[in-house]
C-alpha cells in the first residue's frame, strides 16, 4: 500500500521532471533566442509553442482527464474542471507558457504534499517495523517458526542475534545487549541477562536468547505503542476542529464571493466577460481549504511523532494542546521522585539493657516476611552490619503475626516483641514524641513481661528503640523540577502516603511549591480534585504516576501521564500520555515538544489563511493570473510542511551525552 | 459496541475527508467515527455492530462522493 503511493509519486515526479524538460527550453527560446537571434524570431516563437505544448501536455492530461470524470458526476466546481477551463481559455489566448505553468505548478505542489505526507507517515512505519514477522517458538522440543500472534504467555520462544524481539518476554538463558532505541530513543544498547525483562520492539544485538513469553502479542508492547500511535492520529484536538469547521464556512463564501465578482460587475460596471470570469473562476480555486485544514494534522503528527521517537507516547493532539498551557504538575512521591527506597539511618536506643546490634538482629527475623519498605531496610542494614551466626541466634520467632496500618508482632524466647508505628506504640499504651521530624520512624517495643508478679513495675510495655529512615530524593529529580519551573509550569507538588515531617524536608530540597503527607488514596485524590477545582481558566493540572494504585489520579487529572515502561495495563489504559523511558527528564522535554508543535501549527494556519485572504484580493482586483491562485493553495501548502519539517528536524540532531553516561536531549525551542 | 477499522489510500484533502467524517456521524448505527488523513485511517464506532456492512459501503460511496482520488483498501 505504501509502496503503492511511493510509486505513485514516484511517477509524478519523473513526469514533472520532463515536463520542465520542455517546457525550460521554451521559456529560453521563447524569451532570450528570440531576442538574440530576432531575424529567426518567428521560428523560436513557433518552436517554444510547440515546447510549451508538450510541456501542457504532460503535465496536465492528469487534470484534465479527472476534471472529464467529475463532470460525468455532475460536479463542475472541483480544481480540476477550473483548472482545465482556464488553462483552455489560456491556449485560446495564445498564452502558451502560463497553460503550461499553471499545470506544472500544481503538479508539483501534488508531488509536495504527497511526499510531506508520506515523509509524515514515516514515525509510524519506522514503528510498524520494529515488530517482528515471526517468532521461533519452541514446540515439543523443536524450534517452530510462527505468526507471533500465535504465540501463547509462558511459551519459550528463540531470539537470535540481529533479530528483532517479537513479544515481551523474561530472558530463560543467555545474555547479550538490546537496542532499544526505536522504542524510545536510548542510543546506548541495554545489557541483558537472564532474569531480565526484555521488550518487543527492541532488537537484540549480538547474541543468541532464548526467553518466556509473558503477554500475548496484542497486549505486548510494541504492538499496544503502535495501536496508540494509530489512534493518537485520529484523535483531533480543539485547533483541528475548529479549523474543519471554519473551513466548512469558509468554503461557500468564496464560492459566494465568487459569483458577485463575476456578476456584479457585468451588471453595473460592464466590461469584458472574460476577464471577470478568470477572476471568478480565480476565486473558485482559492476557495479550496484543502492547504489551510491539512496544516493542522500535519504539524500535530510531525510533533506526536518526534515525541514517541522519545518514548513519550502522546495519545492524541488535544492531550498535546493541553500539556502546553500545565499551570500544575503533580507527582506520586516514591518511585518517581524519590528513589522509592527507604534507608536505615538512625536507631536510637530508648532501653539500656538492650544492645543495638542485638536489637537489629531480633528487628530483621521479626520482619522477615514483610515487604514494607521499612522492614526491607531495616533487613538490608542488619545484613551489611551483623554476622549470620548473630542473625541466627535470634531466628526463633513465634506467633508472628501482622497488625494491618500498624505493624508487625512476635515473640522470641516468650517475650513478645512490637514494631511499628505511632499508632502501634499508642495502643500498647506508650506515647512517642518524634524528636527527629525529618524522617520515617519505626517504633520497636517490648510488650509487657509474662513472668512478671502484677504488682512489678514490667507489667507495661516499653519502648526499646526507635528507628529512623530516609528516602533518598533522586538527584535528577531536583534538575528536572528546576527545568519545569524554568518552561513556566508554575505549581510543582508532590503528594505521598509517607509521613509528612518527611516529605516536608524533601519538598524542600526539590524546590516544590506544594506537597502533602500523610495522605490516603482518596484523600490524594481529593486533593487533585481540588487542584483541578482551583485552577486559572484554560490551564491543565498533570499528574505523574507510575503505579497500578495511581489509575484514579491519572484518569481524574487533565493530562495523566504514566510514567515506566508501558507496564501496568490499568495505568496505561487510564493515563493520556505514557513514558516508556522511565526516566523523569523525559517530562520537561514533553513539554518542549508540545509547546513548539502548537506554535508550528499556529503559525501554518496564520500562513495560510493570511496568504489566501491576500491572494483572494489580488484577483480581484486582477493582479496575478490562475497560476496565483494555485500557489495560494499549492505554495502555501509546501510553506506548511517545511515548517512542519522544523518541528522533527531541529530536535533529531541535538544529543547530547553527559559524564555519567545519561542521555541529555536539547529541543530546540 | 463494535469497532471498525478502516484504510485508505490515494490523495485525500482533508477538508474533504471532514466532511465523509461528519456525514459518517450522523448515520444510523454510528455512534462516533473518526478519519485521519495523516495515517490513512478510519476508525468508526458502530453502536449497531449488524449494521456493519452498511456502514462499510456508506463510507465507499462517501469518499467516492467527496474525496474520488481516494479508496478505502
Amino acid at each position: 500500500m505504501r509502496k503503492f503511493w511511493q510509486r505513485l509519486n514516484r511517477e509524478r515526479a519523473f513526469k514533472i521532471k520532463v515536463a520542465l524538460a520542455f517546457f525550460l527550453p521554451g521559456v529560453l527560446m521563447s524569451l532570450i533566442f528570440s531576442r538574440i537571434w530576432p531575424s529567426a524570431a518567428g521560428v523560436w516563437q513557433g518552436l517554444s509553442m510547440a515546447f510549451y505544448l508538450v510541456a501542457y501536455v504532460l503535465a496536465g492530461f492528469n487534470v484534465a482527464t479527472k476534471a472529464v470524470s467529475q463532470l460525468g458526476k455532475k460536479d463542475w466546481t472541483n480544481e480540476y474542471f477550473l483548472m482545465t477551463v482556464a488553462t483552455i481559455g489560456a491556449l485560446i489566448l495564445k498564452a502558451w507558457a502560463e497553460a503550461a505553468a499553471i499545470m506544472i505548478f500544481y503538479e508539483i505542489g501534488e508531488y509536495a504534499q504527497n511526499l510531506a505526507v508520506e515523509r509524515s507517515r514515516q514515525s509510524i512505519n519506522k514503528l510498524i517495523d520494529l515488530a517482528a514477522d515471526t517468532a521461533l517458538v519452541r514446540r515439543e522440543g523443536e524450534w517452530v517458526e510462527v505468526d507471533p500472534y500465535e504465540v501463547e504467555p509462558g511459551e519459550e520462544i528463540l531470539i537470535q542475534a540481529g533479530a528483532k524481539v517479537p513479544l515481551d518476554a523474561v530472558i530463560v538463558e543467555g545474555r547479550g545487549d538490546l537496542d532499544t532505541s526505536g522504542l524510545t530513543g536510548e542510543a546506548l544498547p541495554r545489557p541483558v541477562e537472564e532474569g531480565d525483562e526484555i521488550l518487543s520492539g527492541s532488537l537484540n544485538l549480538n547474541s543468541v536468547l532464548v526467553a518466556r513469553a509473558t503477554t500475548t502479542y496484542e497486549d505486548s508492547t510494541i504492538n499496544k505503542i503502535i495501536e496508540l500511535s494509530g489512534d493518537a492520529a485520529l484523535r483531533k484536538g480543539q485547533t483541528e476542529r475548529l479549523i474543519t469547521r471554519f473551513a466548512r464556512y469558509y468554503t461557500p463564501t468564496v464560492m459566494l464571493i465568487a459569483l458577485l465578482v463575476f456578476l456584479l460587475p457585468l451588471l453595473f460596471a460592464g466590461g469584458h466577460w472574460w476577464v471577470w470570469l478568470q477572476r471568478s473562476m480565480n476565486l473558485l480555486v482559492i476557495s479550496c481549504p484543502c492547504a489551510l485544514v491539512l496544516s493542522v494534522p500535519l504539524s500535530f503528527f510531525s510533533g506526536l511523532g518526534l515525541a514517541s521517537t522519545r518514548g513519550i507516547l502522546i495519545k492524541g493532539s488535544d492531550v498535546l494542546e493541553q500539556l502546553v498551557h500545565t499551570h500544575k504538575m503533580v507527582f506520586d512521591k516514591t518511585g518517581t521522585l524519590t528513589s522509592g527506597q527507604l534507608d536505615l539511618v538512625d536507631l536510637k536506643l530508648a532501653a539500656d539493657d538492650w544492645q543495638e546490634d542485638n536489637l537489629l538482629s531480633l528487628a530483621h527475623n521479626l520482619e522477615q516476611g514483610s515487604a514494607h519498605p521499612t522492614a526491607l531496610a531495616i533487613r538490608r542494614a542488619a545484613q551489611e552490619k551483623i554476622t549470620p551466626d548473630k542473625l541466627q541466634y535470634y531466628a526463633a520467632i513465634s506467633e508472628m503475626k501482622e497488625l494491618p496500618g500498624r505493624g508487625i508482632t512476635g515473640k522470641f524466647e516468650g517475650q513478645s516483641f512490637y514494631l511499628g508505628n505511632a499508632k502501634l506504640m499508642a495502643d500498647l499504651g506508650l506515647t512517642v514524641s518524634s524528636d527527629d521530624d525529618n524522617s520515617t520512624v519505626v517504633y520497636f517495643a517490648e510488650g509487657p513481661k509474662l513472668d512478671a508478679a502484677p504488682d512489678q513495675a514490667n507489667t507495661k510495655a516499653r519502648l526499646i528503640a526507635s528507628f529512623y529512615f530516609w528516602d533518598e530524593v533522586k538527584p535528577e529529580a531536583i534538575t528536572t523540577l528546576a527545568e519545569l519551573h524554568r518552561l513556566g509550569v508554575e505549581n510543582l507538588a508532590m503528594y505521598s502516603g509517607d509521613r509528612e515531617p518527611l516529605v516536608a524536608k524533601q519538598a524542600q530540597v526539590l524546590g516544590l511549591d506544594d506537597y502533602a503527607g500523610n495522605l490516603l488514596p482518596q484523600e490524594k485524590l481529593a486533593r487533585l480534585e481540588k487542584d483541578i477545582a482551583d485552577k486559572p481558566k484554560g490551564s491543565a493540572v498533570c499528574f505523574v504516576g507510575d503505579g497500578i494504585n495511581d489509575a484514579p489520579s491519572l484518569s481524574l487529572a487533565d493530562v495523566g501521564i504514566a510514567m515506566g515502561n508501558v507496564g501496568s495495563d490499568a495505568a496505561v489504559e487510564a493515563a493520556d500520555v505514557v513514558l516508556i523511558r522511565d526516566e523523569i527528564e523525559t517530562i520537561p522535554e514533553m513539554i518542549k515538544i508540545s509547546r513548539k508543535t502548537m506554535r508550528v501549527a499556529r503559525q501554518n494556519i496564520f500562513l495560510a489563511l493570511g496568504l489566501k485572504i491576500l491572494i483572494m484580493a489580488l484577483s480581484i482586483i486582477g493582479i496575478g493570473g490562475m497560476w496565483l491562485a494555485i500557489f495560494a493553495d499549492v505554495g502555501v501548502t509546501l510553506i506548511c510542511i517545511a515548517n512542519s519539517f522544523r518541528i522533527t528536524r531541529g530536535s533529531s540532531l541535538d544529543w547530547v551525552r553527559s559524564k555519567d553516561s545519561r542521555l541529555q536531549t536539547n529541543v530546540a525551542e | 459496541m463494535k469497532t471498525l477499522r478502516l484504510r485508505f489510500t490515494g490523495e485525500a484533502c482533508a477538508a474533504c475527508m471532514s466532511q465523509v467524517e461528519n456525514e459518517l456521524k450522523q448515520a444510523p448505527g454510528v455512534e462516533d467515527a473518526a478519519i485521519s488523513v495523516m495515517t490513512g485511517m478510519i476508525k468508526i464506532s458502530l453502536s449497531e455492530p449488524e449494521r456493519e456492512a452498511e456502514v462499510r459501503e456508506l463510507c465507499r460511496k462517501l469518499i467516492e462522493k467527496y474525496e474520488p482520488s481516494a479508496q478505502l483498501v
